[in-house]
């Protein structure tokens, strides 16, 4: 089943939906129009070079290309996080990004070697859309949670000193930092995990549905992504939280920012 | 057991304190007093490695207090801070946080043993059950005291533990301190009539 092309003319006549909300936000004198237009414009502009770069990505299929497109996506993932969160790019880029590139490998071994065992595990049309949605995920729990832990340890200094003080190991004095940064940052994946299906058909599913997948594949897709997508955040969070853990403290464990 | 040696803290590039040495035997209980903004918190602070002085060494129980041992007198130590919110919801998670970590596990006190403290400090047994926003400052002040003299350990640091009492429970608390045999005990202190309660006091200012 051949998927249906949208013709250019068409894709116009699609962005003449925009016209609604752009007239709303411009009568509530919301100040967002111009912000909607430039996101819009950005979006397409950004996705139209991703589809070109995957033409290609996909044409050559190298395993060499493959991987260095997936670092690149990291270090950018990486900065991304960084800035978010208002962190010191410079003392934890590294940390974020060996995070990023442990969990990723790992789970993309397991999902695509064990899992789905594509003829190569490698191959661009499996390994970069998940990798790419993998790393989207990871990028959004790490957001939270390294806003999370970094700002109650601010914050709750004192009970970090206090448990220090006490006698606790520098790991068990960091704890309830990290307890409250895991509980912030998987709250609302396993919130919407639970509700899947019913409220709203989830995009990889859509999408292969659309791509001309029946519905039974699709769905074993985005049960097994779902998983995925879970382990590889908590893992990419806590090997993030350790590693920069070790960049955040100085020898005494006092916090160097 | 604690040695000051030629200390100096340099706090926005002034000197808060500077050449000063002392040395504190152990079982000593020595209170820390002066005019605020000379260092005393920061000295305390400084026998459990939360601030380095600038210049000079400290040494616990013969040995520099370096990123090597600090590890090994934090095992050594009770901290009661000066001000502390501590996000425990009832009085009994705020008494079992510490004995929960793994250097204070065999030091877990019973209920009774616990209750046996409260009423050296004047507390009510109640006051075990109920919520710790349901306690007064002074209460939660001695609660604090007690676990850190629960704790069993060498070196009690305390910050300001009478700030919030009235003179009765202030020389209960100080007949507590005095029962902390075999323990090393460094307090900061305002209060007058504490200070005058120990033997050693060692000022800290001009």
């Amino acid at each position: 089943m051949e998927t249906i092309d949208i013709g250019y003319g068409h894709m116009a006549l699609g962005f003449l939906l925009l016209i609604i909300p752009a007239y709303f936000l411009y009568r509530y004198r919301t100040g967002l129009v111009k912000d909607t237009l430039w996101a819009a414009l950005r979006m397409t502009v950004q996705l139209f070079l991703i589809g070109f770069y995957l033409e290609y990505l996909f044409l050559w299929d190298n395993l060499w290309i493959n991987l260095l497109w997936i670092l690149l996506m990291i270090a950018i993932a990486s900065s991304t996080v960084l800035k978010r969160t208002r962190l010191p790019l410079k003392t934890l880029f590294m940390a974020v990004t060996i995070a990023f590139l442990a969990s990723l490998l790992i789970i993309d071994f397991y999902f695509l070697g064990v899992v789905v065992r594509p003829e190569k595990i490698f191959t661009a049309r499996y390994f970069i859309p998940i990798s790419g949605m993998i790393l989207g995920n990871m990028l959004s729990a790490n957001v939270i949670a390294l806003n999370s832990f970094y700002g109650s340890l601010h914050r709750e200094r004192q009970l970090y000193l206090y448990l220090l003080g006490n006698g606790a190991t520098p790991g068990e004095a960091l704890n309830p930092f990290m307890r409250e940064a895991l509980i912030k940052s998987f709250n609302p994946t396993i919130a919407s995990m639970a509700v899947m299906g019913l409220i709203a058909l989830p995009g990889t599913m859509t999408g292969q549905i659309l791509g001309g997948s029946s519905p039974s594949v699709a769905i074993k897709y985005q049960i097994m992504l779902m998983i995925t997508i879970f382990a590889s955040s908590l893992i990419s969070v806590l090997l993030t939280l350790w590693i920069s853990r070790r960049k955040s403290f100085d020898r005494y464990g006092m916090m160097r920012f | 057991m604690i040695e000051f040696d030629d200390i100096t803290f340099i706090y926005d590039n002034k000197p808060l304190m500077r050449h000063f040495s002392c040395r504190i035997g152990e079982g000593e209980k020595v209170v820390l007093y002066g005019p605020s903004g000379h260092g005393k918190s920061t000295l305390l602070a400084s026998i459990a490695g939360f601030v380095l002085p600038d210049e000079g060494t400290i040494r616990i129980d013969g040995k520099r207090l370096d990123p090597a041992t600090v590890q090994h007198v934090r095992k050594m130590t009770a901290w009661l801070p000066q001000e502390f919110t501590l996000p425990f919801d009832t009085v009994k998670a705020l008494v079992e946080a510490p004995f929960n970590l793994r250097a204070n596990q065999s030091a877990k006190p019973s209920d009774a043993t616990v209750l046996d403290h409260f009423s050296r400090l004047g507390l009510e047994a109640e006051l075990y059950e109920k919520q710790v926003v349901e306690i007064s400052g002074g209460q939660r002040q001695r609660i604090m005291l007690m676990i850190a003299a629960l704790l069993g350990k060498k070196i009690v640091l305390l910050d300001e533990p009478t700030s919030a009492l009235d003179p009765h429970s202030i020389s209960l608390v100080v007949d507590y301190i005095r029962a902390m045999r075999g323990a090393t005990v460094v307090m900061v202190s305002h209060d007058t009539r504490f200070i005058e309660s120990f033997d050693r006091k060692i000022y800290i200012g001009d």
